[in-house]
């Protein structure tokens, strides 16, 4: 993965995830307008509160709008960070394929970053007038680096569970197929 | 334990796991971890500067040099090669035969050689003699390296864990083996019992007659003698340690000197062939572990280890032998026997050498278990896989599974009847 692709990538993505996120604000806000134009009138033949009231009709239907361009958002959101994470790890030289040794690496990361937070404290907060400031950033800086390093992990386990999974739904249904074609036989 | 040491545990465990993700070399895991323990237990006043110096271990630094140059200046000199061919041709060419004696060869030459050192003299000789004869050379090399990972471990010279455990119990060399040589001479038999056991049906073929001169790799025959003179006097003067008063790294470094006066190698070129990931490696967790014991965290797991045990002798020692034994299947047996020393030494019990004896066994026997573990199997996997030869990564695990398992049930009950802890 490498600077041009993010560029690629942030030309394509970033305009859908603005807009996917303006029309989702947009449903949102308005889901807590409309609703109120109809009122107390409720839908004949529904007898349980609050289904049969149209006002909540109309939230769930607009809040459901919301949330699948919000959910449309939030998976070019992850795609985006996908390929940070993984410039940002393999400038550290983490572009380990095997998942054991990958997570190891990561926690290895999570250890030297907060070693190294902790080791520059003292010397960040010696600095006169801006020494708070450097405090700060190097704390924010160690932290989205956790928050990459975490997110690699979490994504790596993801990845083995959803080949398990695969790998598991194949031999299931393997099993069903090969009974089938013993009792077409 | 107070939590603001949270942070030197952090730096113990980011050493072990810069060395075991192979972000870093061992050595340089080691020196980084050690670097991060000295700042902040600096600045933090959990000891000083100059306490910080006291950290490293001279003695330990001085016997590992001593031992070092001895075996580099010996193996030069062809010793080792010569011995090994002619063991080999003196049991004769009968496959199962040679593999008795290449099991037996290879933990003795692991007696003073390292593991890669003995693993290269003994796999060169183990793949030669099987093609020449047309044997298969898996159970010989698989062999070979799960009797050099368990060669060594009743001697304090055997290994590097061995040395940093005797030399911190206050063992004598003879005290070291009188101990633990019977458990080790006797876990040869059993080990090479079930490795010949296992690989019985794959010794087959027709003995050949082989007619080859041991001596014709050699270049220089006073070399040989003189090496061996000196391999005699290293031995002997560490046997008579105690009566002429001559501590263990005295006589490595003695005898280190001499046999580099001696040689009329380039010292340059031994120094330079020495195992200097090893020192480094020793020197650096050393100190991260001296600072860790600082905290009082070693002092709170020797105190589990104690409540564990209620106390009793003999569960710690069981204890300790599958303890470190456990972890040594994960970790270089060295960062094992380094942890474990400092915790071994808070102990409080009366008689610890049945503990330390444990922990020494452990050590050694946990380390072959997998090829992860192992370095050795890890290069008998590359000779095979150099010789075109397939393996199955699955057997090298059941069969180093399975010895590791009997040697140690077998080491349990060793010490438990030996140091007689069952009363």
């Amino acid at each position: 993965m490498s600077a041009a692709t993010l560029q690629r990538e942030l030309r394509t993505r970033l305009p859908k995830v603005v807009f996917n996120i303006v029309i989702a604000l947009f449903f949102y806000i308005i889901s807590g307008i409309i609703p109120s134009i109809a009122g107390d009138v409720q839908l004949p033949g529904i007898e349980i509160e609050p289904f049969n009231r149209v006002s909540w009709l109309l939230w769930a239907s607009l809040t459901v709008i919301a949330l699948l361009f919000a959910v449309r958002a939030f998976y070019d959101i992850l795609a985006l960070l996908d390929i940070v994470v993984d410039i940002f790890l393999g400038r550290f030289g983490s572009t380990e394929a095997k998942p054991l040794k990958r997570v190891l690496k990561d926690l290895t990361m999570i250890f030297l970053v907060i070693i190294l937070a902790a080791a520059i404290a003292p010397v960040t907060s010696g600095v006169p007038v801006v020494g708070y400031y450097l405090r700060l950033l190097v704390s924010v800086g160690a932290l989205v680096m956790l928050i990459f390093l975490i997110y690699d992990m979490g994504r790596i386990f993801y990845r083995v569970v959803e080949e398990k999974t695969d790998s598991l739904a194949e031999w299931i249904s393997s099993i069903g197929s090969s009974k089938e074609r013993s009792e077409g036989e | 334990m107070d939590s603001s040491y949270l942070i030197y545990v952090l730096v113990y465990l980011l050493t072990i796991f810069l060395a075991l993700s192979e972000t870093l070399p061992v050595s340089v895991s080691a020196l980084v971890g050690a670097l991060f323990m000295a700042w902040f237990g600096i600045n933090g006043g959990l000891f000083t500067y100059e306490e910080a110096f006291s950290f490293i271990d001279l003695k330990l630094t001085i016997l590992l040099l001593g031992i070092m140059i001895v075996v580099e200046v010996a193996s030069r000199s062809g010793i080792f090669r010569l011995i090994s061919l002619y063991t080999t041709k003196l049991v004769g060419n009968s496959p199962r035969k040679l593999f008795i004696t290449l099991c037996f060869l290879s933990a003795a030459a692991s007696l003073f050689l390292s593991d890669i050192a003995a693993f290269l003299m003994v796999s060169a000789t183990a793949v030669t003699i099987s093609k020449f004869l047309g044997y298969d050379p898996r159970p010989f090399l698989i062999s070979a390296a799960l009797m050099i990972n368990l060669g060594g471990t009743g001697v304090l010279i055997g290994s590097v864990s061995n040395m940093i455990i005797g030399l911190n119990a206050g063992m004598s060399f003879t005290e070291f083996a009188e101990y633990l040589l019977p458990c080790e001479l006797s876990l040869w038999v059993l080990t090479t019992a079930i490795l010949y056991f296992y690989f019985r049906d794959r010794l087959q073929g027709t003995p050949r007659e082989i007619q080859y001169d041991v001596w014709a790799s050699i270049e220089d025959r006073g070399a040989v003698f003189r090496s061996a003179l000196i391999l005699g006097a290293l031995i002997i003067f560490f046997v008579m340690g105690d009566t002429i008063g001559a501590p263990t790294e005295a006589v490595a470094i003695g005898c280190a000197v001499i046999a580099l006066a001696t040689s009329g190698y380039d010292p340059r070129d031994v120094f330079s062939r020495l195992d200097w990931e090893t020192i480094f490696f020793v020197i650096g967790f050393l100190f991260v572990v001296r600072g860790l014991e600082r905290t009082g965290v070693l002092q709170e797991f020797s105190s589990w280890i104690m409540g564990l045990a209620s106390g009793s002798v003999l569960i710690i020692t069981v204890l300790m032998l599958f303890l470190s034994g456990i972890v040594s299947i994960f970790l270089a047996n060295i960062a094992v026997a380094l942890t474990f020393v400092p915790t071994v030494k808070l102990l409080d019990v009366a008689n610890k050498k049945p503990i330390w004896s444990a922990l020494v066994l452990g050590t050694n026997l946990g380390g072959a278990t997998m090829p992860v573990s192992s370095v050795v199997l890890v290069m008998a996997l590359g000779v095979l896989k150099q010789e075109g030869i397939s393996i199955d990564l699955g057997e090298v695990t059941r069969i180093g599974f399975i010895t590791s398992m009997i040697q140690m049930v077998y080491a349990a009950i060793y010490l438990i009847f030996y140091f007689r802890l069952v009363i």
